[in-house]
């Protein structure tokens, strides 16, 4: 933990960039640039994941995990609800499409919760899909 | 309150929270004839209780965003407002005007109604959100311009903030937008195009700056937060706005008999709109995240985060979600649209009004906040609603797929009212969740009269690290 406290109610940023970016690149995997983002996430963490900030260390592997925890649940369980239910089934479209929608929308809220973890210098860990917390 | 004429917005947001009531039940009352259909006939049938749905909606909103601007603008200006007897008078104008024309709805056939209103004249009456006779609709004119002039001269005499430039911009757009309602050209095409540049343009568009400004206003007063870390929020999201939402009304233009080029351009900046809804997602969680000691007002900061969420789903998620050309040509008009239009209407502005009137009226009645108990009963609320809400948008969003299904997808596609036939069972549980809003609803009214202990209002003044 950093020694010095941030003064939240006026300071924009004090997070450290690279936690700032791995939460970033978390947020644009799952909208705007899904896979591009991960790559440049993974690549981030190979390099740095024996940071000296503690936080770097805590955001980079966070988000990699979680975003493969999570992007193997998103799309391996609509997987099995159509290998289940079959294409032609339109109970499977249904629970398909409602799960994709409402577990993708999570993991976005999540995301929001910890990019501003980042930027206010605080510690996250995503509940289940993440991995423990060191100490 | 800092400034005692801010107490001119307690009227407008009675009345608002009134006409949501009415709203409501005549929600619950189509929810019904969606099932048993001829409940009410031919007293109320579904079209008129659907006219009186959506008109109080709009109306009860407008009351609310105008009593924001009176409680908002003379504080962030420092300065009394600038006509408090003009603000009160456009109340009871207002109020009159939209009650005579909800009545008339519901009394008088639509076709003489337009008959009798002038209709021939000038024909505006008609369009879906724009049903209201022309006297009503000059009369919104009239009552919009006369309260910009009233918060507009007060803020020139005051402090000009970047909060109160953009809840003006956002105003004013929206008067001047509500204009194209009067231009209605006989060419189907055109006409709809125009329809668009009020609908689209409002909630989409300008609309967007009214909530991101009370949202700013809010989270100021309840964290304590910078003014500079604010404004910086506010530009990137206005810009945001602007930029995605104007040529994002493209995608309505997809099968309208407009130019296909607008299948292109719809997508690609309708697909971008969420980035501003999800900007105002994350700058809620940022600023409450950022205060150092609770402010009394719980429920004010519950509302606001919840804004921040449910806005995100009902506009961003449920939105892209039938927004791209290719989804849309086998979604359009059918229950998803309705599950979206739900879903946003909620999560935006119903929630973003709420949050201002929990957090301005205690004060208005001289509290800090509501007693503790008071409270408790406001975020119970709060959790009925928004949660009977998300299940309305799953059980139409359920109901929407299988209708696309049979009726547009299948090989042997069924004609409309067979499929409707086959998806009941989620319009009745739509029916119950519509309920359960309804008592979150009654809930919330209950909140109001419950008393406690209160701390008299003052200024809340953070703690210093
Ligand atoms: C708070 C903001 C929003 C509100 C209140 C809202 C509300 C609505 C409503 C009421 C309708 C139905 C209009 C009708 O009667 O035909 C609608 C349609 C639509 N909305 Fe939104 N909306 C919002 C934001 C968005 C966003 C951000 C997107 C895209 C990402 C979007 C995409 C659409 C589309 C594609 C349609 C047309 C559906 C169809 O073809 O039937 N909306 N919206
Ligand atoms: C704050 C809560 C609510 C909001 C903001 C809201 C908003 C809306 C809007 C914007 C429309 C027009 C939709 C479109 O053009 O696609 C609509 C239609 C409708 N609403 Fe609501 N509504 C609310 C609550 C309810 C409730 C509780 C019920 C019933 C249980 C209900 C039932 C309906 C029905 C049946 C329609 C007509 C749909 C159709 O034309 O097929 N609404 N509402
Ligand atoms: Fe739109």
């Amino acid at each position: 933990m950093p020694e010095r406290q941030p003064d939240l109610l006026k300071e924009q940023a004090p997070g450290p960039r690279l936690a700032i970016v791995a939460e970033a690149l978390f947020l644009a995997n799952l909208m705007v640039a899904p896979g591009i983002a991960f790559v440049a996430m993974f690549v981030l963490w190979r390099r740095h994941r024996a940071h000296p900030d503690p936080l770097v260390r805590n955001h980079l592997e966070q988000t990699v995990f979680a975003s493969l925890w999570g992007g193997a649940f998103l799309v391996g369980m609509s997987l099995v609800i159509f290998l289940l239910g079959g294409f032609e089934s339109p109970a499977a479209w249904v629970l398909a499409i409602l799960y994709f929608v409402c577990f993708h929308a999570t993991l976005i809220l999540l995301g929001v919760i910890g990019l501003n973890r980042a930027i206010l210098a605080q510690r996250w860990r995503y509940p289940l899909i993440g991995p423990e917390l060191e100490e | 309150m800092k400034y005692k004429t801010q107490a001119v917005a307690m009227p407008y947001f009675i009345a608002a929270i009134a006409l949501f009531v009415g709203q409501i039940i005549f929600g619950m009352i189509m929810g019904l004839q969606y099932v048993v259909g001829d409940f009410l006939f031919p007293e109320i049938p579904f079209n008129v209780a659907r006219m009186v749905h959506t008109n109080l909606l709009i109306v009860w909103l407008l009351f609310g965003f105008m009593g924001a601007a009176y409680y908002l603008v003379p504080e962030e200006a420092e300065t009394e407002l600038y006509s408090p007897k003009l603000a009160l008078a456009l109340f009871w104008i207002f109020l009159a005007a939209g009650a005579l024309t909800i009545l008339g709805y519901l009394f008088v056939p639509y076709a003489t109604l337009a008959a009798a209103t002038g209709n021939d004249i000038l024909a505006t009456m008609g369009r879906e959100f724009l049903e209201q006779p022309l006297p009503t609709k000059i009369g919104i004119v009239v009552v919009a311009l006369a309260f910009l002039f009233n918060i507009t001269m007060t803020m020139l005499k005051g402090r000009k903030t970047v909060i109160s430039i953009v809840l003006l911009l956002g105003l004013w757009g929206l008067a001047i937008f509500f204009l194209f309602a009067f231009y209605n050209p006989s060419n189907l095409v055109k006409d709809k195009f125009y329809w668009w540049w009020v609908v689209h343009l409002w909630v989409e568009g300008v609309w967007e700056l009214i909530m991101a400004a009370l949202l700013a206003f809010v989270l100021i007063k309840v964290t304590g937060v910078d003014r500079e870390v604010i404004e910086k929020w506010l530009y990137v999201i206005i810009t945001l706005a602007l930029v995605t939402g104007i040529i994002g009304t493209g995608h309505h233009y997809f099968w309208i008999g407009t130019p296909a080029y607008w299948q292109w351009l719809g997508s690609i900046f309708s697909a971008l709109e969420p980035i501003p809804f999800f900007a105002m997602t994350v700058f809620a969680f940022n600023m409450v995240n950022r205060r150092r000691r609770e402010h009394p007002n719980k429920a004010a900061v519950l509302w606001a985060l919840g804004t921040g969420v449910m806005a995100f789903l009902g506009a961003g998620v449920w939105g892209f979600l039938h927004t791209l050309a290719p989804v849309n040509y086998f979604t359009h008009g059918s229950q998803i649209t309705a599950a979206h239009g739900h879903m946003a209407f909620y999560g935006a502005y119903v929630m973003v009004v709420i949050t201002i009137i929990s957090y301005a009226m205690p004060i208005m009645r001289g509290r800090a906040a509501n007693s503790e108990r008071a409270q408790v009963v406001e975020m119970w609320s709060f959790w009925i609603m928004t949660i009977s809400m998300v299940f309305i948008t799953l059980f139409l969003t359920a109901a929407g797929i299988l209708q696309v299904w049979l009726q547009r997808v299948a090989d042997t596609p069924m004609p409309f009212m067979m499929a409707q036939d086959q998806v009941q069972l989620f319009y009745w549980m739509r029916q119950w969740a519509g309920v359960t809003f309804f008592i979150g609803l009654v809930t919330y009214l209950v909140s109001f009269f419950i008393k406690g202990e209160t701390k008299p209002a003052m200024e809340y003044k953070p703690a210093t690290a």
